[in-house]
């Protein structure tokens, strides 16, 4: 039996590298935990990793009901299915569940017909309806980092001046 | 003795030939740390101490050194003129250095000495060593007292057995001294000749000699049973003193005590809010970690919900539907209400023809080609008909998608409180609400320490001799102090008790050796002699002390002279110097009224006043008892911790003795932007002096590497 989020996971989503910058500022490359996290840190690097960015710009989006198509499309390279992973380096637990909420959000959101998808058994159709939720993930994504690049625009150090920021932009976007 | 002028030549840091030309007065040297200052003394020392030892290979110049060729040489030497009674003596001490291709080759060192009639003006090579010579000019006992480099050497020597042997030297207690050695033995001669006159009965001698051993017993044991008193008496005034200082601050030492642990625990209140507001601080992690990210969440699930049922809904419809169309189908056929293919007769119509062989449509006779025709369509159909008879239901829906999805949102709902909006907001309240609490404690907690601190501060300001360390023990050395001195007390009494018993048997002893001799024919003349020369001996002993006693009286009225005069204005109390034992002498401060001052009560610069008002005293005594000769003093100004009037008081004090003092000093010296120093002549000119030279490294100059440092010397004016 093929599972539709499964399939889903196992693709790496993209976003307009038009914000590729602000992954650059606020998002650690090296691996998590110890002292490297704790330098990158102390640098503005308050995302432990890029796809928790993209996670926190994804529900942004969605929060925000922005949605953005990419013109040049890249990506940092980690399948959805890793996400929330932590290795115990990093003293933090896995939160392997926001795999789920991310991809009831895009069902929730996403126009495909799934009746019609359900009675089809070609597999080409299958993987054109993933890339219809990984494009529509990817719209969301760059709706929230063109949100996060307004707000950074204003203020450079808007994320890093407060620790906090992060958290109360979520909130004022969320309700 | 005056020492005229110091020469010193390519020795340490003095590259070339630089004199000092002294006065018969105050001398004062102003050079800054690394100048050198520490090098006058090692010259002096080399000059005068037949006992220093200097490592040549590190005291010539290494700047000459730098400047000659290989298998040049050049001469390394001190010279010191000085003046004794009516004659010069110029003392050289020198040596030879010559640079090998690989190692600098050192000569031995040479002595020369040149001694001049003044009188005369006649010059002739004196042949002493400079030790022999040193021992006339600058004596070796006189030396100890007017040569230090430092606070701590001044400390150090008016304290102990060299004080001791200067005062048995230059008190009248050295005359009875030798008086007490002749009458001792004196007594103990004639009373041997007595005993050897008088003991002519064996019996007697062996009695009388056993009783002397005893007796020579007991009088060791009771010297030992003294001394051991006087040792633990001395210890027993030491710890009242030290408890008695102790008493004065134990209530200080308790609330220092509870400062300090008032603030070890708000600090640890600050360290935990701190490690606390660390791990809450950590917004962004918690954001995924703790789900905060669903704070919006709940409208979507709901959406998803409905989506979902919706989609279920449709699903199950139109598999109902698909259902019924097959089942429909399916009954049709069973009921033979199947149609044949499109275009062909019925069933019926085809039996019937087959059975007229007539054709019912076109009215003409079946032949046998249409007959089997005919007869192969019928046994087809029937076959597909019994075909379709065992007809399956096709699979309408291949994918389970929507299952799917509804698997997730029930293992979702399982959990509520991930996405619950309530749950997200108190938590992040609490957090924060949490900093919020922390932070303004450790603002309190800061607030609090800072003013214990201060707190602190005062109660440190209220004892300044008393170092924190020393204030924290106080409690802990006041019982040990005590203990100690319970302990001496009891020895002490114990020992007055064993003692006062010797001296009862020692009586007894000799009772029973008078018994004795008087059996004896012997004159009774004799034995008188025997005891009065005795007696004699016990009284030299008396006066002999009592002339240290006069000493130290005069030494201690003396030193107090200069303690008053060199700290003007201040409450110093008096100095007095005492035997601490049979071989050491030291000092203690009593108030006016004789009772012991604390030197607590003292300043810094008053306590460095004290081992110094004792060497003006040592100086002017050991003057006034050797012949009216003075002998110069040479030490490095000892006044770190004076104000300005105090040191500007010292140089008056040392002025007025009018004696020769070669005082080195860093103080009236300041250094500008590039750190080279100048005299801060406004300062200077205020002390009276009747010379003063300034000594200073040439500029450029690179501290780590010998060969660029040159001192020169420049006399002021």
């Amino acid at each position: 039996m093929k599972y539709l989020k499964s399939i889903w996971a196992d693709r790496t989503p993209n976003y307009n590298k038009e914000y590729h910058p602000i992954f650059e500022k606020l998002a650690n490359k090296g691996n998590e935990g110890g002292d490297n996290e704790e330098r990158a840190r102390e640098t503005g690097k308050i995302f432990a990793t890029q796809y928790e960015l993209y996670i926190y710009a994804f529900f942004l989006g969605l929060y925000a009901n922005q949605q953005q198509e990419s013109i040049t499309k890249t990506n940092f390279g980690h399948k959805i299915s890793e996400w929330g992973k932590k290795n115990r380096k990093s003293g933090r637990e896995s939160f392997l569940e926001i795999q789920d909420f991310m991809f009831i959000s895009l069902i929730t959101k996403s126009e495909i017909n799934f009746i019609e998808l359900e009675r089809n058994s070609d597999e080409n159709e299958i993987k054109k309806a993933v890339s219809k939720l990984i494009d529509l993930m990817e719209t969301y994504t760059n709706g929230g980092l063109q949100l996060v690049k307004e707000k950074l625009e204003l203020n450079e150090n808007y994320f890093v001046s407060l620790m906090e920021s992060p958290l109360n932009f979520l909130l004022k976007t969320s309700t | 003795m005056i020492i005229n002028k110091l020469s010193l030549n390519n020795f340490m840091c003095y590259y070339n030939h630089k004199p000092f030309e002294f006065a018969n007065g105050l001398n004062i040297i102003l050079g800054h740390n690394g100048d050198g200052k520490s090098t006058i003394f090692t010259a002096f020392n080399w000059i005068f101490d037949q006992y220093s030892q200097l490592e040549l290979l590190d005291v010539y110049s290494k700047k000459k050194y730098s400047e000659i060729l290989e298998n040049e040489s050049f001469e390394v030497f001190v010279e010191c003129i000085v003046t004794q009674y009516n004659e010069e003596y110029k003392i050289t001490k020198s040596f030879t250095v010559t640079k090998n291709a690989d190692n600098a080759e050192i000569s031995r060192v040479k002595e020369e000495i040149w001694r001049k009639d003044l009188s005369t003006g006649d010059m002739s090579l004196d042949g002493r060593t400079i030790a022999n010579l040193s021992q006339q000019v600058f004596p070796e006992a006189f030396r100890n007292f007017s040569m230090f480099e430092t606070e701590t050497d001044a400390l150090k020597i008016v304290e102990g057995e060299k004080l001791a042997e200067l005062v048995k030297n230059f008190s009248n207690a050295k005359h009875y001294e030798k008086l007490d050695d002749v009458l001792e033995t004196f007594a103990k001669r004639a009373d041997r000749q007595f005993r050897k006159e008088a003991t002519a009965d064996q019996y007697a001698q062996d009695k009388i000699n056993d009783i002397d051993g005893k007796i020579e017993e007991a009088k060791k044991e009771i010297k030992n049973l003294k001394t051991r008193i006087e040792e633990d008496k001395n210890g027993r005034d030491f710890y009242t003193d030290k408890i008695t200082e102790l008493l004065k601050n134990v209530t200080i030492s308790d609330d220092y005590k509870k400062i300090e642990e008032q603030i070890e625990k708000l600090n640890a209140e600050i360290e935990r809010a701190r490690s606390e507001n660390k791990s809450r601080n950590r917004f962004t992690d918690k954001i995924f970690d703790q789900f905060y990210i669903l704070k919006g969440f709940e409208k979507i699930i709901s959406e998803f919900s409905d989506k979902i049922n919706k989609l279920r809904q449709e699903k199950n419809r139109v598999d109902n539907e698909e259902r019924n169309k097959f089942a429909k189908e399916k009954l049709e056929l069973e009921n033979g209400s199947t149609p044949f293919p499109p275009g062909f007769p019925s069933l019926d119509i085809l039996n019937e023809i087959l059975k007229a062989k007539i054709c019912k449509i076109c009215n003409t006779k079946l032949n046998d080609n249409a007959e089997k025709y005919i007869n192969k369509s019928i046994k087809l159909y029937e076959e597909s008909k019994k075909k379709e008879k065992h007809l399956e239901m096709p699979m309408i829906f291949p994918n389970n998608f929507i299952d799917e999805f509804q698997i997730i949102d029930r293992t979702i709902r399982l959990k509520p409180e991930k996405y619950a909006s309530d749950r997200i907001t108190e938590e992040i309240g609490f957090g924060i609400k949490r900093i919020t609490e922390n932070n303004t404690l450790i603002t309190e907690n800061n607030k609090k320490i800072s003013d214990l601190v201060a707190e602190k501060k005062d109660l440190l300001a209220k004892i300044p001799n008393i170092s924190e360390n020393e204030l924290k023990n106080i409690r802990l050395n006041h019982e040990k102090y005590s203990n100690e001195k319970d302990i001496l007390v009891g020895k002490i009494g114990e020992n007055r008790t064993k003692l006062e018993n010797k001296d009862t048997y020692l009586q007894e002893l000799h009772t029973t050796r008078n018994k004795t001799l008087s059996q004896f024919k012997e004159s009774d003349f004799k034995q008188s002699t025997v005891e009065a020369l005795s007696t004699f001996s016990e009284i030299a002993k008396t006066v002999k002390e009592d002339e240290y006693k006069k000493f130290l009286k005069v030494l201690s009225e003396r030193a107090t002279k200069y303690l008053k005069q060199i700290n003007v204005g201040e409450i110093t109390g008096k100095i007095e110097l005492y035997k601490k034992n049979d071989k050491e002498v030291t000092y203690k401060s009593l108030n006016e009224d004789n009772s012991i001052r604390s030197s607590l009560e003292d300043s810094g610069a008053l306590q460095i006043s004290k081992p110094l008002s004792i060497l003006f005293a040592i100086a002017d005594i050991a003057s006034e008892t050797a012949d009216n000769e003075t002998y110069p003093m040479i030490f490095d100004a000892p006044t770190g911790r004076y104000s300005p009037d105090r040191e500007q008081e010292f140089f008056k004090v040392l002025k007025a003795t009018k004696k020769q003092r070669i005082v080195v000093t860093l103080r009236f010296l300041g250094a500008d932007k590039t750190n080279t120093p100048f005299v801060n002549k406004d300062l200077f000119q205020n002390i009276e002096k009747d010379k003063a030279f300034f000594i200073k490294r040439v500029r450029p100059f690179e501290i780590d590497k010998p060969e660029t440092i040159n001192t020169e010397i420049e006399e002021l004016h």
